[in-house]
């Protein structure tokens, strides 16, 4: 178990820079997801804390002391790949104790352990027979067997749950929660579902390009992202964001400048900024329809709604606004297709600045 | 039912193209083989003599010298047929160790000016013999390694070790990282994750390597028709060096052929196996 520090993180492959500065600390015990569109560094930055890959510059620490020029045996990680990594010509029991072997354990001791770890997993009845044909579920338990067994000092992930199929994905995410609290092991899990890390983790570490968006736990991550890429990418679907313009103590929606009633304290806030131009981010579940007519101090506007999708109890509605598509979502029945009032709940609207991106309020 | 037949056809006309292929392939080696065995009246006769009392007298001309008062002893050839072995096999076998390793290198490991390096590893294969014939053999006449078989060990080596280590490098590409960073990532050292977990995969690419780098030593004329005069003297000079000295005794030519052919057979039976592995690595490389 230890506490996990990366300072001024980088890495470059030839001329790609594929991590370009990271500053973060994970605390000891904590469940960290790193969250990013694919190419955007994350199974570098594992690698980086694993040893697999040295870093271009900056440092890495464990419970403080430097790390960054050990080789990945010294460290006491483990790591989980996203293909399993397994050997198919052994049985199971003999990769779960491969780790254990190579620090030349006691019989006695790799006994215990494997009986420990097959206890934790439920996976007695796999142990003596090969992986080879084994399904990707239990390759994938005995891949995290043969990771944990050791009690590592960190636990890496790498996409590891995306070569199962879907259901089986929900269960094993479930466990995998379930173990790591049990384990109270340090972890970082990579992943580019944003639905995974908002279920796994204690904190998200958002990435883009390199870099870090935002770091928080998922229900504020999902509240307040720190710009509007966060914005866009939590969520399914992720935050409608509005080109809004203001004038005169009027708030001016798309290019058609639909005004939209809004409490007037939103407007005072935003004029303190001196800006014109803002995006507005509104999550889905906060949009619903009002049929023809709006009623009094609610923020709505017209439009043609062309398409809706049931989703659970659930009904997502599109419809669009200068050409860009928006979701709504709401819990109700029967046609919803059509003209009609979108509203939005303005409590929960979030503003950006247009040009950096970046949250206002 | 109808597509089973199809399956049958289809079959067939693999097969037919196969047999017809191994007719074409083989045709020659047999002419070789029975040309070896023939009176000197039987290989000229017209039409050509399928069945025919056969005889060694091309081998005993070929490794049994009669000089011109009768005495009879065993030909150098003896000696020759040693010195290639030992040249060509150790060649080969270094040459195939140096560029697994350095295969294994390039696979995994960044480096500065990788790219030229390995560039550059490829042109001593490209570079056509003729072009550095002249300094080769100033630099060995100079270093005393003329004529040694060390030198031409050394020289094979160098011949050989830039297509062994590209040819092994794509074997290596072929073998997933995982499997090794797991052994890394859980205690063990990358020289056992190499000995242990990758070599055993590129078996298959260890057997074609060989292959391939022992055909082209063993068959290598022009340095060593330049650098070799007596005691390194190589089989293909010293048989070529023998259809001009004593006339064309064709049955001793074939006999010849056969000898340069045998050792090149045994070797691709030995390695038979490992062989159909490397060829079909892509497919066993894709599974984890
Ligand atoms: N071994 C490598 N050589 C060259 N470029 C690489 C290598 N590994 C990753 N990259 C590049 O670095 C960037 C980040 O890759 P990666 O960390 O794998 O992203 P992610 O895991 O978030 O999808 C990508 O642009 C990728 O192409
Ligand atoms: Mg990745």
């Amino acid at each position: 178990m230890a506490e996990v520090t990366l300072e001024g993180l980088r890495k470059n492959y030839g001329n790609v820079a594929a991590v370009k500065g990271l500053d973060l600390v994970i605390k000891d015990q904590e469940f960290v997801v790193l969250l990013g569109p694919s190419g955007c560094g994350k199974t570098t930055t594992l690698r980086c804390i694993t040893g697999l890959e040295s870093p271009t510059g900056g440092r890495i620490l464990f419970d403080g002391k430097d790390v960054t020029q050990q080789k990945p045996a010294e460290r006491n990680v483990a790591m989980v790949f996203q293909f399993f990594a397994l050997y198919p010509h052994l049985k199971a029991r003999k990769i779960i104790t491969f780790p254990l072997r190579a620090r030349k354990a006691s019989k006695k001791h790799i006994r215990e352990k494997v009986e420990w770890v097959a206890e934790m997993f439920k996976l007695h009845h796999l142990l003596d027979r090969y992986v080879g044909g084994m399904p990707p579920g239990d390759k994938q338990k005995i891949a995290l067997a043969r990771a944990v067994v050791r009690d590592p000092n960190v636990l890496l992930l790498d996409e590891p749950l995306s070569a199962l199929d879907e259901q089986y994905r929900e269960e094993m995410r479930w466990q995998l929660g379930h173990i790591q609290k049990q384990l109270k092991v340090t972890t970082v899990y990579v992943t580019h579902d944003q639905r995974e890390a908002m279920s796994l983790a204690d904190r998200i570490i958002l990435m883009r390009d390199g870099r870090i968006e935002q770091q928080a736990p998922p229900d504020e991550i999902y509240r307040r992202p720190a710009n509007v890429f966060a914005a866009y990418f939590i969520g399914s679907p992720g935050m409608n964001l509005f080109p809004v313009t203001l004038e005169d103590r009027d708030l001016l929606l798309g290019k058609e400048s639909r005004r939209l009633p809004i409490p007037e304290e939103i407007i005072s806030k935003l004029a303190v900024t001196e800006r014109r131009e803002f995006v507005m981010g509104i999550r889905p579940e906060f949009l619903s329809i009002a049929g023809k007519e709006a009623g009094e101090g609610e923020s709505c506007f017209p439009a043609t709604i062309f398409s809706t999708e049931q989703v659970g109890n659930y009904k997502i509605f599109n419809f669009r606004v200068d050409d860009e598509i928006y979701h709504g979502m709401v819990r109700r029945k029967g046609v919803l297709e059509g003209e009609g009032m979108v509203c939005f709940d303005m409590a929960q609207a979030r503003f950006f600045n247009k040009e950096s991106g970046e949250a206002i309020f | 039912m109808e597509e089973s037949n199809t399956l049958t056809l289809k079959r067939f006309i693999i097969l037919a193209v196969i047999a017809v292929w191994v007719v074409f392939a083989m045709a020659p080696l047999v002419w070789l083989f029975m040309s070896s065995l023939k009176t000197r009246l039987d290989l000229f006769s017209m039409p050509p003599k399928f069945i025919f009392k056969p005889t060694l007298h091309g081998y005993e001309a070929l490794f049994i010298t009669t000089y011109a008062d009768g005495t009879r002893k065993v030909s150098e050839i003896i000696g020759t047929m040693f010195n290639s072995i030992l040249i060509a096999g150790m060649g080969t076998i270094l040459a195939v160790a140096l560029g697994t390793m350095s295969g294994y290198a390039a696979s995994r490991f960044e480096f500065k000016a990788k790219g030229d390096f390995m560039f550059f590893v490829l042109s001593t294969r490209m570079l056509p013999a003729v072009a550095v014939l002249v300094s080769f053999h100033i630099m060995y006449a100079r270093l005393g390694l003329a004529d040694t078989r060390f030198g031409m060990i050394l020289l094979y080596i160098l011949v050989n070790i830039g297509l062994a280590t590209w040819i092994m490098k794509g074997f290596f590409d072929g073998v997933p990282r995982d499997l090794e960073e797991v052994a890394l990532v859980n205690g063990y050292s990358r020289l056992w994750a190499f000995r242990k977990l990758v070599l055993p995969m590129v078996k298959g690419g260890i057997a074609a390597t060989t292959g391939f780098c022992f055909i082209f030593a063993w068959n290598e004329f022009t340095f060593a028709s330049i650098i070799t005069t007596t005691r390194a003297k190589t089989l293909p000079v010293r048989i070529s060096a023998a259809l001009g000295k004593e006339g064309l005794d064709w049955a001793m030519v074939a006999a010849a052929g056969i000898l340069l052919i045998i050792p090149i057979v045994v070797l691709f039976y030995l390695i038979r196996k490992h062989l159909l592995m490397g060829m079909t690595f892509g497919v066993l490389g894709k599974k984890e």
